[in-house]
């Protein structure tokens, strides 16, 4: 409902409301006025009771014709105040009463006619009629008395009547006042809620917006002038929030194209930059014709040609391409791929001839497709290249020629090796054939003995022939023993650590009791390898005479100890010789394994070195060497055989 | 916005409808219910209809709700009613105006609390028709019966001064009020004065036989109630309560006539039934009247003249009424001046 309405609406409310004020005034004066007139009613007809009451008793005192008449005619006028009043008063008690006074006023009337008769009669003074008279007396007193009571009850009523109106003029006017200012009040929330509520926040609104939040919205949405000036004031700010925001937008999408354009121009001089001082000769070329579009410093260094000079004209029509061909298959690749990388062809500079890396694209310059084409120069890198495998192949030669002696010295080295193995084995053959020698030359001498002593009989003689012979197996075995130890191995095969240790073992075993070595093997598994088992043996007996030696040098006041351990770990079988011969300094323990090296005085180096060429090259297993308390250990691990 | 709106809206609304509540809240009238210990209070009551307003009080718990335990007992005459109240039988006892009168005679111990009740006609006349009864006047000659009671004889002597029959032209039979209706019926008396129940009784006896003679224009009998002054000062406020319920009762009658009369029928105890009768002729309404001095006076009047007692002056009767309590029920019905 629009303001305009709700005020007219408000003081027509008003004027109505004055209106029924007027209207009820006007009837509750009537009213008041009617009650008055009633209330007088009945005062007066209280005082003609009263009066009748006089007149009575003036009667019975004075007994006069006059008091009579008055009487009668009071009576009278009584009953006809009764009958006005009855036929205003319209109450239940009032009429109650009214029929009340109405019946002793009848009543009153009786009597009053039979004591003027029995008052008139002759036998007035009779006893019996004076009783009579007594008593009519008597009842028309009580009659009075209830009239005039009831009398008083009409105006008490009246009196009550005129109070309940004046109370309820009161209250109708505290009614009055009170709605009157409830309408105030109202009216004053109406304005309050309706008008300045709304303004207020108008007024607040624009406050806001002034500070720039065009976001402010004043959510008044009431049917009247203030809501379509709200909705009005919204849509405003909504449409400078929207122009505002078109505006940032504009400025924002300005600013970024500048910045775009800085960027690009940036990114232009940058590329052209890149695109004229590149060593490396670019065009751009059409690429339906080949006519050059732009070339850049590097094109004219490399080709000869001034920029002038080509650009508008085809390459071919420069006559670049030594082969034609090259270009067509060029742009056939560039057709398949789009791009093309690293190809080469041969041109034709100004003076001279070039060889060139092309890498190229497809490109588009307003629309029309291009080929960007990047070359370099590769002329010198061609000749180099030949250069270059010609070296290759003598470098090539050489290497298999610095291989072959390599493999000749190694061979050598390994000659020499057995040869050195050689020498100390045959120091050992020499070992173990002086005791069974010696003992041969005894056994010789004591059969002189017996034959001189005559002793030599049969049994003596088969005896010294029996230990003859075998002390000559011994010493022959020791030969083959010797002989197979340096046979080469020439095929790999599965052999038995434990035996190829013995074999080893077998070999230096009285060399070590002499020196007072004791040598102890803790094998508890039967461990197998593959590979070549004399040449293991001789690494081996490698190990050991290296140990053996140790412990002579370390010149230890106690026995020499050579603990020998076998063991399989990740399936390799190790063996591991220790020593208590003080072990290796620590400042050449890497060493050990070089060639060449040794610590001897008369060593030839290449006892371990030999060692580890058998055992890693050949076995594809490892050696290694290490100090331990009082002494060196040396490990060789190798694969072990395949259970089969 | 709107929200704030509609919170302000059910906040006023809330405002009227406590506005109205309260105002109604205040504009029912409760009736009081007395929830405390009860007073006990026995009332005596004569025959007829006069016991009616303290049967209805009863039975719709007027007493109750003002707190007394009320037992109303029905005697067959006022007169036995008020010789209980005298003896100390009863607390409170319904007295005509006749025995106030001959009361006053003799003691000054009681007092008057209200009128309850009045009648032009509790006093009847009844006559058989074959006896010649046609007018008032045909009493010249008859034989009546009468109870042995004051009233009655005043009442007589009011009706034969009326209709100007000389008291020594009839002949008086004083029989008990149960025997007088058989005795009309018999023919033993040509008529009898008497009052309810035992006209009706008669009247019914002798349905067609027996006329009821217009009644007294100058005789308007009272009935009221009496207690002993002692109680005045110590029951004082029970006196209010006891006129409480019976204003409530005579206003029951007023509005409910019909259910009043079956209440009364259905409540009846053995032996009440015969003492109680409905009566059209009874206005029942509390007052204390300054016209009842007139009544009393006059009626002490014609004992002291007829030597139903031996006094010799009429006794100041202003001394025989306790006002306090229908001032404290109904002010405006006590007219008397003390």
């Amino acid at each position: 409902m629009k303001i305009k309405t709700k005020l007219q609406l408000i003081i027509t409310v008003n004027v109505l409301l004055m209106v029924c004020i007027f209207s009820v005034s006007l009837l509750w004066q009537k009213q008041a006025e009617k009650q008055l007139a009633r209330q007088n009613l009945v005062m007066e007809l209280n005082l003609a009771i009263f009066d009748q009451s006089r007149l009575r008793e003036e009667y019975f005192l004075y007994q006069e014709d006059r008091s009579k008449e008055q009487f009668l005619l009071l009576h009278k006028h009584i009953g006809g105040l009764l009958e006005r009043i009855s036929r205003t008063f319209t109450g239940l008690e009032e009429k109650a009463s009214l029929f009340k006074m109405t019946g002793f006023h009848n009543n009153i009337e009786s009597y009053w006619g039979q004591v003027v008769d029995l008052d008139k009669s002759t036998a007035v003074h009779n006893a019996t009629v004076q009783a009579l008279r007594e008593r009519i007396v008597s009842q028309m007193l009580v009659n009075a008395h209830s009239l005039y009571r009831e009398g008083l009850n009409v105006l008490q009523l009246a009196n009550e009547e005129k109070v309940i109106q004046n109370n309820l003029a009161h209250l109708f006017i505290n009614i009055f006042f009170g709605v009157l200012s409830l309408f105030i009040v109202s009216f004053a929330l109406i304005v309050i809620r309706n008008i300045a509520h709304p303004l207020t926040m108008l007024h607040k609104g624009t406050e806001v917006i002034a500070l720039g939040n065009l976001d402010y919205k004043t959510n008044i949405r009431t049917r009247d002038e203030i809501g379509q000036l709200s909705t009005a004031f919204d849509v405003m700010t909504e449409k400078l929030h929207n122009i505002t925001v078109s505006r940032d937008e504009l400025s924002k999408e300005i600013e970024l194209r500048k910045q775009v354009e800085a960027a690009l121009r940036k990114s232009e001089e940058k590329y052209r930059m890149a695109f004229m001082t590149s060593p490396d000769s670019i065009m751009i070329t059409r690429l339906s014709d080949g006519m050059l579009v732009s070339v850049n410093k590097g094109f004219t260094e490399m080709s000869g040609y001034a920029e002038k000079d080509v650009l508008g004209k085809t390459s071919l029509e420069i006559n670049l391409w030594k082969n034609p061909a090259d270009r067509k298959n060029l742009i056939e690749e560039l057709k398949a791929h789009g791009e093309v990388r690293n190809y080469n062809a041969c041109f034709l500079t100004k003076d001279k001839e070039i060889y060139g890396l092309i890498s190229a694209s497809i490109i588009e310059l307003n629309a029309v497709p291009h080929v960007l084409n990047f070359c370099r120069d590769i002329t010198e890198l061609k000749r180099t290249e030949t250069e270059l495998l010609h070296l290759n192949e003598i470098l090539e030669l050489r290497v298999s020629q610095e291989v072959e002696r390599n493999l000749k010295h190694e061979h050598m080295l390994i000659q020499q090796s057995r040869m050195a193995a050689m020498g100390e084995m045959i120091g050992n053959i020499a070992h173990q054939w002086r005791q069974p020698l010696n003992s041969l030359g005894m056994l010789l001498f004591n059969i002189k003995d017996a034959y001189q002593f005559n002793t030599l009989d049969a049994a003596y003689l088969d005896q010294a022939v029996a230990d003859g012979s075998r002390m000559v197996q011994k010493m022959s075995t020791t030969i083959s023993d010797f002989a197979n130890f340096f046979r080469p191995d020439k095929e790999m095969k599965i052999f038995s650590m434990l035996a190829q240790i013995k074999e080893a073992i077998a070999l230096v075993e009285s060399s070590f009791q002499n020196s007072n070595i004791s040598i102890h093997i803790d094998a508890p598994h039967v461990l197998r390898l593959l590979g070549f088992p004399n040449e293991y043996s001789q690494v081996l007996l490698n190990l050991l005479t290296n140990a053996k030696e140790a412990i002579l040098v370390h010149n230890q006041p106690y026995a020499g100890r050579v603990e020998i351990v076998l063991t399989a770990q990740d399936g390799q079988g190790c063996v591991s010789v220790c020593d208590n011969g003080g072990g290796v300094p620590e400042e050449i323990l890497d060493r050990i394994f070089d060639p060449y090296f040794s610590t001897k005085e008369r060593g030839s180096g290449i006892g371990l070195y030999m060692s580890k060429m058998i055992i890693e090259r050949n076995m594809n297993g490892r050696i290694t060497a290490k100090n331990i308390d009082g002494g060196a250990k040396f490990s060789v691990c190798a694969p072990l055989a395949a259970e089969s | 916005m709107r929200t704030k709106r509609k919170l302000n809206l059910n906040i006023d609304l809330w405002i009227v409808l406590l506005l109205a509540f309260v105002v109604l809240t205040a504009s029912c009238q409760k009736t009081e219910t007395f929830t405390g210990p009860k007073e006990k209070v026995t009332i005596g009551i004569g025959s007829g209809g006069l016991p009616i307003p303290f049967i209805i009080a009863r039975e719709k718990g007027f007493f109750r709700d003002v707190g007394v335990d009320a037992t109303v007992r029905i005697y067959p005459s006022a007169i036995k009613s008020n010789d209980a109240m005298f003896a100390g039988e009863i607390d409170i006892s319904c007295i005509g105006d006749i025995q106030i009168v001959m009361q006053s005679f003799m003691r000054d111990d009681f007092s008057v609390i209200a009128t309850y009740a009045s009648s032009n006609d509790n006093i009847k006349v009844i006559g058989r028709k074959d006896s010649g009864f046609d007018k008032p006047e045909d009493l010249k000659g008859k034989i009546i019966g009468t109870p042995d009671a004051v009233g009655t004889h005043f009442f007589l002597n009011v009706y034969l001064t009326e209709h100007g029959i000389d008291p020594s032209a009839i002949k008086i039979v004083t029989l008990s009020p149960m025997e007088l209706p058989e005795a009309l019926g018999e023919g033993k008396v040509d008529a009898i004065v008497i009052y309810e129940p035992y006209a009706s009784m008669a009247m019914k006896s002798l349905p067609d036989q027996a006329i009821k003679l217009p009644r007294s224009n100058l005789y308007k009998q009272t009935f009221n109630l009496a207690v002993m002054r002692s109680y005045t000062k110590a029951h004082a406020d029970v006196l209010k309560k006891i006129l409480k319920a019976v204003d409530r009762a005579i206003l029951f009658i007023e509005q409910n006539g019909d259910e009043s009369i079956a209440i009364v029928n259905n409540s009846l105890k053995p032996g009440e039934d015969l003492l109680v009768s409905s009566q059209d002729d009874l206005v029942f309404e509390l007052s204390l009247e300054h016209s009842l001095f007139t009544i009393l006076e006059d009626e002490a009047r014609w004992a002291i003249a007829t030597k139903f007692t031996e006094k010799t002056k009429v006794p100041n009767y202003l001394g025989y009424f306790y006002l306090d309590a229908l001032k404290a029920v109904k002010p405006k019905d006590v007219s008397i001046v003390i």
